[in-house]
């Protein structure tokens, strides 16, 4: 029977083949496939408890500086079993392809395709989620149909919470902030492990063989900094967000040319995309522009009267990993006496918009597809509490933080789980992705540290 | 004589006792012989939104213009693959707030001045 504690007793002697930092999507992920391929005994470690926690809570602050608002932390982050899942909208849609043809990923586009079913199974999304992930329009090879499913949306804590709970391989330890890897040479040898809410008692230390980093955008690249792993690494280094930017344009669109392309039956929301090849070849990043089907009008669209949808467009851009956007030290202290995050963010991203807006514009119009409102103006950017690329894959360790495996360059007992490894986020949500990852991982760790189909028992 | 041209098409409407039109086409004898392909399209097409991008304009001006890059034709009405065609190269114009290519809105204006709506739709 696995324990649930709040402490650690007798850590000295307590042994894990796998240690797994964060209980979020990404880490209840992570433990079950790895309880259910392997006979690995697994700590799946909390800084947060059950339910939030104001106390902890206010562990994940972080010193902002740029375009990030105030209330971007705590809101986009939690700290409690579950983490992100307990607050998450539960849009789901696959990533795009452009970034792997345009090789910003050192993987093929396939090693996603292979997990995408399994992780829909988690998600509670239709089949459609990834066998119908997007579809071709009649009349053009520039932009194509991309729903965004929306998954209840599943939150992990409770419905994967029981089966954490009960596993007699995973013991889920909560309360506990891990505030250091200790390593020596290429390994990490113990996990400091920090009462996340008696400051005063002191740290104690846990073991395992393998450890596997699933504490987010921030946390991931935060713990090797505060470790002291991966100093030649770009740790921190290219922090990317999806602005959103809502209502900030009008289009008309083709009826008759969508509405046998549109899953009016799915719970979802409607988009459409400029097609990844037209990306490339335009030197263009992806970009989702929202529609809806509640106005229909008519409308002339080149040259016959049509009838057409009517709708206001947000659009959900993906943005190019900058070095100055980046998480490092800041001048604070946090109650646990280490340094706050400090994250320097700028989207920087008012100029690609309106040439982005520009190429989509050409093609919805040149195609007859729709007519295209210009942007507006005075459009503001959002976030979308979708941290990425701070611990990024890539197989030079001068350009990333972790290889095709997830495993951190310079320590062969490290990975990463999350999208803090995403090179390249695209315009999509990427918790889908996520879990499609980390299902790779998992697969991957079963294979390495010797899985048993049999151990699902 | 390409005058005459732009009235076979358009000039149906004549017979159709609709106002608002140009006075061009009014006074038109030779209506009676158009067909009404081209007159039916674009009094499909006609809206008022139209009329601020059509003011100053001149209906025969658009209708050569359009008939010489391939756009029209008095036989065969408005010819859309043309226009599509067409769409592919030239700069796209803003007006009211929307994108249009170029051709595709002389059509509107020439739709507007012919029939001249006086509500959108």
């Amino acid at each position: 029977m696995g324990r649930t504690t709040m402490l650690v007793l007798d850590p000295e002697n307590r042994h894990y083949d796998v240690a797994i930092i964060g209980s979020g999507p990404a880490g209840i992920t992570l433990a079950l496939s790895l309880a259910r391929l392997t006979p690995l005994r697994i700590a799946l470690l909390e800084s947060g408890l059950l339910d939030a926690d104001p106390t902890i809570q206010a562990l994940a602050r972080a010193q902002l500086r740029g375009d990030l608002g105030e209330a971007y932390f705590p809101m986009h982050t939690q700290r409690r079993f579950g983490g992100s899942s307990t607050i998450w909208g539960g849009y789901c849609a696959v990533l795009e392809e452009r970034a792997f043809m345009a090789g910003d990923w050192p993987i093929p586009y396939s090693e996603l395709k292979r997990w995408y079913p399994a992780a829909a199974g988690m998600l509670e999304l239709p089949d459609n989620a990834y066998t119908r992930p997007h579809v071709a329009i009649e009349g053009t090879r520039d932009i194509v149909y991309k729903p965004f499913y929306l998954s209840p949306p599943v939150r992990f804590n409770e419905k994967y919470g029981d089966e954490i709970i009960s596993h007699p391989r995973i013991d889920l330890i909560l309360g506990h902030t891990c505030t250091r890897l200790e390593a020596s040479g290429r390994q990490v040898r113990h996990l400091l492990l920090q009462d996340s809410l008696d400051t005063a008692r002191a740290p104690v230390r846990l073991r395992a063989d393998t450890v596997v980093l699933a504490c987010g955008g921030v946390g991931n690249p935060r713990l090797l900094q505060l470790s002291g792993i991966g100093q030649d690494l770009p740790v921190g280094v290219g922090l990317m967000e999806h602005p959103h930017m809502y209502a900030v344009a009008n289009m008309y669109l083709d009826w008759d040319r969508l509405q046998d392309v549109v899953d009016r039956r799915a719970n979802a929301v409607h988009a459409l995309q400029l097609a990844d090849a037209y990306c490339v070849a335009h030197d263009a990043l992806s970009f989702s522009a929202d529609f809806n089907l509640q106005q229909l009008v008519s409308e002339p669209l080149l040259g016959e009267r049509r009838e057409a949808l009517f709708t206001p467009v947000s659009l959900r851009a993906e943005i190019a990993p900058n070095p100055a956007n980046r998480v490092g030290d800041s001048d604070e202290l946090n109650a646990l006496g280490q340094p706050l995050p400090r994250i320097d963010f700028h989207y920087r991203f008012r100029q690609q918009a309106h040439r982005t807006w520009q190429l989509f514009a050409d093609a919805l119009l040149r195609t007859g597809l729709g007519r295209p409102s210009t942007l507006r103006p005075d459009f503001q950017l959002h976030s979308g509490g979708h941290l990425m690329g701070t611990t990024r894959m890539g197989r030079d360790p001068r350009q990333s933080v972790v290889d095709i495996n997830a495993r951190v360059h310079t320590t062969d007992n490290l990975y990463v789980a999350g999208s803090s490894v995403f090179p390249a986020g695209g315009a999509s949500n990427p918790t889908y992705t996520i879990i499609a990852l980390t299902l790779r991982l998992g697969d991957h760790l079963a294979t390495r540290l010797g899985g048993n189909a049999d151990a699902t028992s | 004589m390409r005058r005459r041209d732009l009235l076979k098409g358009a000039g149906a409407i004549v017979g159709l006792g609709l106002t608002g039109c140009t006075p061009w086409v009014q006074d038109d004898t030779a209506a009676t012989e158009a067909a009404p392909s081209l007159s039916d399209q674009l009094a499909e097409l006609a809206d008022a939104r139209f009329s601020a991008s059509a003011k100053g304009l001149s209906s025969q001006v658009l209708f050569d213009r359009l008939r010489q890059n391939g756009v029209l034709s008095t036989k065969r009405g408005i010819n859309t693959g043309k226009l599509r065609s067409l769409a592919r190269n030239e700069p796209l114009i803003q007006y009211q707030g929307f994108y249009y290519s170029r051709s595709e809105l002389a059509l509107y204006n020439l739709a507007y001045l012919v029939h001249r709506p006086t509500l959108g739709r």
